[in-house]
């Protein structure tokens, strides 16, 4: 019997032995990819970046576009600046989590000496990094992408992330300078943005570059003229006319596959009203500003009537009965068009604004007053009016409307791109407020100190992951603990 | 089991007695007193002799005695008898049980039988008959309250509820912590306890520790409950068939104001007719309209008043019928027990209903030195019940408005031509669905089966060696449609309520699911059993191969055409579909050794070693070993046995090692993502945002027991004692990381949890009167000490719920994993609060402001568990009741927090809403001192105080999770025989009342619900929120007749 007993385990000794390998081999996921292509990555990359509604939305508010409805109660970092570590945490997850896929793309194609894609990682990456930097100042930058071999990354000056974005940028001009081949394949359809055209993207990177530069206007000491002298002998030129910088995987009317300012903000696949349809409108800045100070017409095509036909917005801070959504106005047809418009990186209008403010302040040669007027035309045709009507229009002795009518250019190359980026680009609006202090946005009018929000506070899952390099930051204040570029 | 009880001490006590030639033959049988049922291997002797007999397997015997003789009965768990023989010759015999003996048998680990007295460890027995006394409708239920170390909770309600099983407490911070449930030695996924038909029950044993377990593998860190399902017995057949109806009702619900109305305006108080908050003016009395202008050009009116019951009287009774029927017959070599068991349940949420069906099919045979078995359960369920937010709409309606007359909704007008305010264009709340449309309108209905069972076939090689091959599969499958009926508005209802969301179109919608989960588990080992003069030896070595397969597919329609037809193909718009498929392996050997010394010294080991498809390579083998003594003391120490109070005594002590794995298939490995791609033919993929340590080991809990069970005055009082204390190291986590990494988690080992706890079961029989009356009363108390010690380097914290941060409301209240603190532990957002603790208001606006940390609450497991469990029997009569207190936690309602938002609440009126001095507050000065607050008022007493400010507060929300539930109380009469003689055909007969949940005691200051219940069946307990329904009891009528 002994024999019989020790047989069994040793059949079973030799069963497990031999057998378990192979029988226990069987995690492979079947229902995941672990594995994929720099270019499969790149159109969902671009995709969420053009995706991201958090930021904008945050700057829509606090850069003057929009106030929530009546229809809502809270609202209390839009209505009294009242906000914390929790507000807009979306802004560092997100986009620290597409820089992620930035860095897989920029890796492997790196790897595989693919340029093209390359070149198109580092520019989205600079975009990227340029709202971290705008929302929080002092970021992860050196140190961060870096998994568990760096659990709690450093933070770099923002100053120096602005310097490398800048660096970055070049290095991007020059992957994108080389031609498509059989060695540098083209992401073709897999880049959602310009289909591959990489003169389009190194104009999209010289203009970023421009933005980056020009944001600095405010620090002394700073050779803005000497870089933007660099850009422009980059050779391809900014953005030109009709030329915004458009993104679309081709969007669907499904569930989660709408544009997702469509699906959000105006209706859902379903045709139901989308979750935040009645919660924000226009505020009562920006109608009373194009009704009243600017007679322009393009209110018509920013903004829509209220139930009783007029135009009407809510003072941001007022959120009672009187402001019940019906009662004031929405967002016209220039910004609800359909389930598939695309979604907006930057305005073709900005380049020319920016390429304008560069004369103005002598960091560019060429003539302020035609980059200006070229930035509205362009603003009026984006927006469905035509070039005749921006023609009538700058003719008007009106501050901030006519070049010559304007004493302060500066406030009217601001003020007409903050036009021309409504509910578009909001982050970059409130980014120039904070620079220029133009448009004169009012406080909000429960607004807990008598300041605007000059930054987010870094999130509380940064807070309890990282806290040592957070608390390293000293940020206290919403309003006092400015960005490097902000004005003092 | 008694008759394997026998079986069992012949093999351990060699209680096998010879029988002597003698003068005169008797002959007999020997019949429980409980039930008539013969008893065979009865132990009888001839008094002042060293004759003897055992009884057969009918119970009859035959003894040859002298004259005047005496003979002495004595059996395992009944009482001895003594009868005198006189000129009988037959003598027939009833013995009465005697369930406070010790000396019992418990089901161990892959269903070995062993005596009490040599467990090192503790195991509880709950029997069948103890389990059914209350009718309970699920095995879970039934079991609450009557085991130390044991917490259910019933974590919802609702014909469909769940269950989170917890033996002596936590182990793991992010793992499961779940009882193994094992049916007829088959591990089950432990949602199958909820398929059971408890009348199939024969015995459920609680084995407390990973001690007791460990043989069953890695899953058995957590303790197990061995269910042993009822086998055909040896005689007559029998057949019992049985009818239970109970009702069910709310119990309580939550405290309401009853002074104020609709309305939402700031510091005035203005009645708003179609408004979903309650901040308006006082009642009046007086008739006010309700909701818009209705399209005839009428208003609904009612009079301006609270209505007292339209929240309550919006539920049902509930009613479940069970009708059970079972056959039970056996003869020397075979078994058979079939049963079939029926279950209708109708919900207190109207048009909610469950209807159960439970076969079950036990059988064995004995051919020679083989014996085949099976064992088979299969349970399907038929489910109807809405996915809407029922509970909430009728909890937050204002109390002017009549709620319970809005039930029927599906006409615009009623019969006489009226509008009907029951239909959506008619009803009168701006931004809710009227609860009765929406739970008609979103609904889901699921059927799904449960099959466990399993065949195993034994050999009898020689009296001492045998072996067992054991094939166990579990299978269940979920077969469900989730609909939305589709439904438009009028185009007036529209244009009157075009700011609100409640008049949004339903588009309608079809989700169809298909989840298979499909388990199979073979075992095969030898069991050696041998006698070495004083020494016993058990030794048991066997095998054990699992395999886990789940899959799960999905076809969803966002959208339908044609009403009333759910189905995928009947859409607009693209079609929804997801598909996904795991599957797991392990292998483990193991080897068991148990030595006896003279019935009175145990020691046993094990050792198993495991390998498992879910980690790598070079992690992927694990051995864990274990070892417990258990001595008698009373057998052991002559002085002892002289001690006439004392009938037993023995100690035990035992330390294991179990390792567990807490992650999933295919978790070594970043997945990638297709964000919302794929668009048309264009994909995408992006990089997932956990990264895992390829390198991740089990995790391995180390624990250690001492105890102590003891018998006093002849065994009428017993008293079993447990102290253990848990280690788990090593812990499976997903740790947070700075998003900046590009990771948002990362999965490692870390962490440690310790578990300390002690537990006693006392079991006395106060009262055992000659006339039959007999007391008996049950404590057995739990106290759980549950500490995290560290976790990962720099983090000293893990959140168990989601995390929404400090200021939003889904996160008012939080359960974590704290270094330091019990674990889990609530935290709220709270007031700022001067050092001396006052809260610190603003000087203008008298308004607290929220602290700049999260408050430390307390536990949200309970500290301390109370059962007490008595039953009275005289003559026919039994009653018996359960009744458990909990107790030393706390709970987050967030149920609360809703009632706050809407002004339903009874603490949002306790200042009559006007303005007031928060209570016990300070301001701050200047130079950092604090100031009491003695006449600066909130800025508003309505919606501003309550609804924006002091909403924010979690720990407004905060009571004490103590009760006390009288869990079960069962009054049943059992027909005498002699009645039932006339039938000629039945055999048994009896009837009773039965109620659950009769009375629950909650501290005063919890006005909201049962704290029992919980978001989550997870380790995240301590939240509740307005998905659970009211707490309710039941209570019914039960006959049982045995044919």
């Amino acid at each position: 019997m002994k024999q019989k007993i020790y047989s069994i385990f040793a059949v079973a000794a030799l069963l497990l032995s031999s057998c378990t390998g192979d029988y226990l081999n069987i995690n492979d996921n079947p229902n995941q990819a672990v594995s994929a292509t720099p270019e499969l990555v790149l159109s969902n990359a671009l995709n969420v970046t053009a995706g991201r509604l958090g930021h904008n939305q945050i700057g829509n508010f606090f850069g003057g576009y929009w106030a929530p409805s009546g229809s809502y109660s809270g609202f209390a970092p839009e209505r009294q600046f009242d906000y914390g570590a929790t507000y807009g945490t979306g802004v560092w997850n997100g986009v620290y989590d597409n820089l992620q896929d930035y860095q897989y793309i920029l890796d492997k194609a790196t790897a595989q000496k693919w340029p093209a894609v390359s070149g198109i990682a580092k520019v989205m990456m600079a975009y990227n990094y340029q709202i971290l930097v705008d929302a929080y100042g002092n970021v992860p930058y050196s140190d961060a992408l870096k998994g568990t071999a760096s659990i709690r990354p450093k933070y770099d000056d923002a100053q120096a992330v602005y310097d490398g974005l800048v660096k970055t940028l070049d290095a991007a001009s020059t992957d994108l300078k080389v031609a498509i081949s059989g060695d540098n394949p083209s992401p073709g359809a897999q880049d959602i943005v310009f289909k591959g055209d990489l003169a389009k993207w190194r104009r999209f990177a010289n203009t970023l570059r421009l933005r980056i530069l020009i944001r600095q206007s405010n620090i002394s000491g700073k050779d803005l003229k000497g870089e933007i002298a660099k850009v422009t002998a980059e050779g391809a030129g900014f953005l030109k006319a009709g030329e915004t910088v458009n993104s679309t995987p081709g969007y669907l009317k499904t569930a989660g596959k709408q544009n997702p300012w469509w699906e959000s903000y105006v209706q859902q696949a379903s045709g139901s009203d989308a979750g935040a349809k009645q919660a924000y409108v226009c505020s009562a800045f920006f109608i009373n500003t194009l009704q009243d100070d600017l007679k322009d017409p393009r209110l018509a095509r920013l903004a829509a009537k209220n139930n009783a036909g007029v135009y009407v917005g809510v003072p941001l801070g007022e959120g009672n009965d009187t402001h019940l959504f019906p009662k004031r106005s929405w967002f016209g047809p220039a910004i609800i068009k359909s389930f598939d418009q695309p979604m907006v990186l930057m305005t073709a209008a900005e380049s020319f604004f920016l390429q304008a403010e560069a004369v103005q302040r002598g960091y560019a040669t060429g003539d302020a007053k035609a980059f200006y007027e070229a930035g509205v035309s362009e603003a009026f045709t984006a927006s469905g009016l035509t070039a005749a009507d921006a023609t009538t229009y700058l003719a008007k002795s009106v501050a901030n409307t006519g070049w010559a009518s304007s004493t302060d250019k500066i406030e009217a190359i601001i003020t007409q791109k903050w036009i021309a980026m409504f509910s578009l680009t909001g982050f970059e609006a409130w980014s120039e407020f904070r620079r220029t202090g133009f448009p004169k946005v009012p406080l909000a009018t429960k607004a807990i100190q008598a300041k605007a929000p000059a930054r987010l506070f870094y999130p509380t899952s940064e807070i309890s992951t990282n806290s040592e390099n957070v608390a390293a930051q000293n940020v206290t204040s919403q309003f006092d603990n400015k960005i490097f570029w902000a004005k003092k | 089991m008694r008759k394997l009880l026998l079986i069992i001490s012949v093999l351990f006590f060699g209680l096998a007695l010879h029988t002597n030639a003698q003068d005169r033959q008797v002959s007999g049988k020997v019949v429980s007193a409980e039930d008539n049922s013969p008893l065979p291997g009865v132990s009888i002797a001839v008094k002042g002799t060293s004759r003897g007999t055992t009884t057969g397997a009918d119970g009859s015997f035959k003894i040859s005695v002298g004259s005047g003789a005496s003979l002495t009965f004595s059996f395992v768990g009944f009482d001895n008898k003594t009868v005198a023989v006189g000129n009988q010759t037959v003598v027939n015999v009833a013995l009465g049980s005697n369930t406070s003996q010790l000396q019992e048998v418990v089901v161990t680990a892959l269903g070995v039988q062993r005596s009490k007295e040599s467990l090192g460890y503790a195991a509880t027995t709950v029997k069948g008959s103890e389990l059914n006394q209350g009718k309970a409708v699920s095995v879970a239920s039934a079991l609450q309250g009557k085991v130390s170390g044991l917490q259910i909770n019933t974590v919802n309600n609702g014909v469909n509820p769940s269950n989170r099983i917890v033996l002596r407490g936590n182990r793991s911070l992010l793992g499961n912590n779940e009882a193994l449930v094992v049916i007829d030695g088959t591990v089950a996924p432990s949602d199958a306890i909820n398929f059971l038909n408890p009348n199939d029950i024969d015995d459920v044993t609680v084995l407390k520790g990973a001690n007791a377990a460990a043989l069953y593998g890695s899953d058995a860190s957590n303790g197990a409950l061995i269910i042993t399902t009822k086998k055909g017995s040896a005689g007559a057949p029998k057949i019992s068939v049985s009818n239970t109806t109970y009702m069910e009702e709310i119990s309580f619900m939550p405290k309401f104001q009853e002074g104020f109305g609709g309305g939402t305006e700031s510091y005035s108080r203005v009645y708003i007719p179609f408004e979903n908050q309650s901040y308006g003016p006082a009642y009046t009395k007086s008739e006010v309209e309700l909701g818009m202008p209705l399209e005839d050009g009428t208003f609904q009116k009612t009079p301006y008043s609270y209505k007292p019951n339209a929240k309550l009287n919006s539920f049902d009774k509930g009613v479940t019928t069970q009708s059970a029927v079972s056959l039970s017959v056996g003869d020397k070599v075979s078994s058979f027990f079939i049963s079939a068991q029926q279950n209708n349940t109708k919900g207190v949420v109207p048009g909610d209903l469950k209807d159960q069906t439970a076969l079950r099919m036990n059988a064995s045979h004995e051919y020679s030195k083989f014996k085949g078995a099976f064992n088979i359960g299969y349970t399907t369920n038929n489910i109807d019940f809405t996915t809407s937010d029922f509970y909430n709409t009728i909890l937050n309606t204002p109390g002017q408005v009549p709620l319970d007359q809005y039930r029927d909704w599906r006409n615009f007008k009623n019969a006489d031509g009226s509008l009907n305010y029951a239909n959506p264009n008619n009803y009168f709340n701006a931004y809710f669905y009227s609860p009765f449309f929406n739970k008609d309108v979103n609904r889901r209905k699921e059927f799904n089966s449960n099959l466990t069972g399993n065949v195993e076939l034994s050999y009898k090689a020689t009296s001492w060696l045998s072996f067992l091959g054991r094939v166990g599969i579990t299978k269940k499958d979920y077969n469900g449609k989730a609909i939305q009926e589709k439904f438009k508005y009028s185009a007036y209802a529209k244009s009157v309520g075009d700011f609100s969301e409640a008049q949004n179109d339903l588009n309608g919608f079809a989700s169809d699911y298909n989840f298979t989960d499909y388990r199979i588990s073979s075992d095969f080992f030898l069991t050696a059993d041998k006698k070495f003069g004083d020494f016993s030896t058990t030794f048991i070595a066997g095998i054990n191969n699992k395999e886990s397969t789940q899959k799960f597919v999905s076809t969803t329609a966002n959208s339908l055409v044609i009403p009333g037809l759910y189905n995928v193909g009947n859409r607009i718009g693209e079609a929804g579909a997801g598909e996904s498929d795991f599957k797991s392996r392990l292998v483990g050997v193991y080897g068991d050794l148990t030595l006896g010394y003279k019935n009175y010294l145990f020691l046993h080991a094990s050792g198993r070693n495991d390998w498992s498809s879910l980690l790598g390579v070079s992690n992927r083998s694990f051995f864990y070993p274990g070892a417990d003594i258990s001595v008698v003391l009373s057998e052991a120490v002559p002085a002892l046995k002289e001690l006439t109070f004392l009938s037993f005594a023995k100690i035990r002590a035992a330390a294991t090692k179990v390792g567990g794995i807490n992650v999933g298939p295919y978790a070594l490995q970043t997945a990638f993502g297709t964000g919302s791609f794929p668009y048309g033919s264009l994909a995408g993929f992006t990089v997932g945002n956990n990264l895992p340590d390829p390198n991740l080991t089990p995790e391995f809990t180390n624990s250690y027991e001492i105890g102590g069970e003891f018998g006093f005055l002849n065994n009428r009082v017993n008293l079993e004692l447990a102290y253990y204390t848990q280690k788990t190291t090593g812990q499976t986590v997903s740790i947070s990381t700075s998003q900046a990494t590009g990771y948002s988690s990362a999965l490692i080992n870390a962490g440690t949890l310790e578990n300390t706890g002690f537990e006693f079961d006392l079991k006395t029989t106060p009262v055992k009167l000659a006339n039959g009356f007999t007391w008996d009363f049950n404590v057995n108390f739990s106290q759980v000490d549950n500490k995290v010690l560290e976790l990962y380097q720099g983090i000293n914290e893990l959140n168990l719920s989601n995390y929404y941060g400090l200021t939003s409301d889904a996160s008012l209240g939080q359960v974590f994993a704290t270094v330091g603190e019990q674990y889990p532990s609530l935290k709220v957002i709270a007031y700022k609060r001067d050092p001396a603790g006052r809260v610190i208001v603003n000087s203008e606006t008298g308004y607290p402001s929220v602290a700049t940390t999260l408050k430390t609450v307390g536990q949200s497991n309970p500290k301390y568990r109370l059962g007490l469990t008595t039953n009275l029997k005289y003559k026919g009569f039994a009653l018996n009741a359960v009744a458990e207190y909990r107790g030393g936690n706390y709970i987050y309602h967030g149920l609360a927090e809703t009632e706050w938002f809407t002004g339903v609440a009874y603490a949002t009126a306790v200042y009559g809403r006007e303005r007031f001095v928060f209570p016990n507050s300070v301001i701050a000065n200047a130079d950092g001192t604090y100031t009491p607050n003695t006449n600066v008022v909130v800025k508003d007493g309505g919606l501003g105080a309550w609804d924006s400010n002091l909403r924010r507060y979690g720990e407004n929300f905060i009571t004490s999770a103590a009760f006390w539930k009288l869990r079960e109380v069962a009054l049943s009469y059992t027909v005498p025989t002699k009645f039932l003689a006339s039938t000629k055909f039945i055999k048994s007969a009896s009837v009773g009342l039965v109620g659950r949940n009769l009375i629950t005691l909650l501290p005063k200051e919890n006005v909201y619900t049962d704290p029992e219940f919980a978001n989550t069946t997870s380790n995240a307990v301590g939240l509740n929120s307005n998905a659970q329904t009211p707490p309710t009891r039941t209570y019914g009528f039960t006959v049982n007749l045995g044919f």
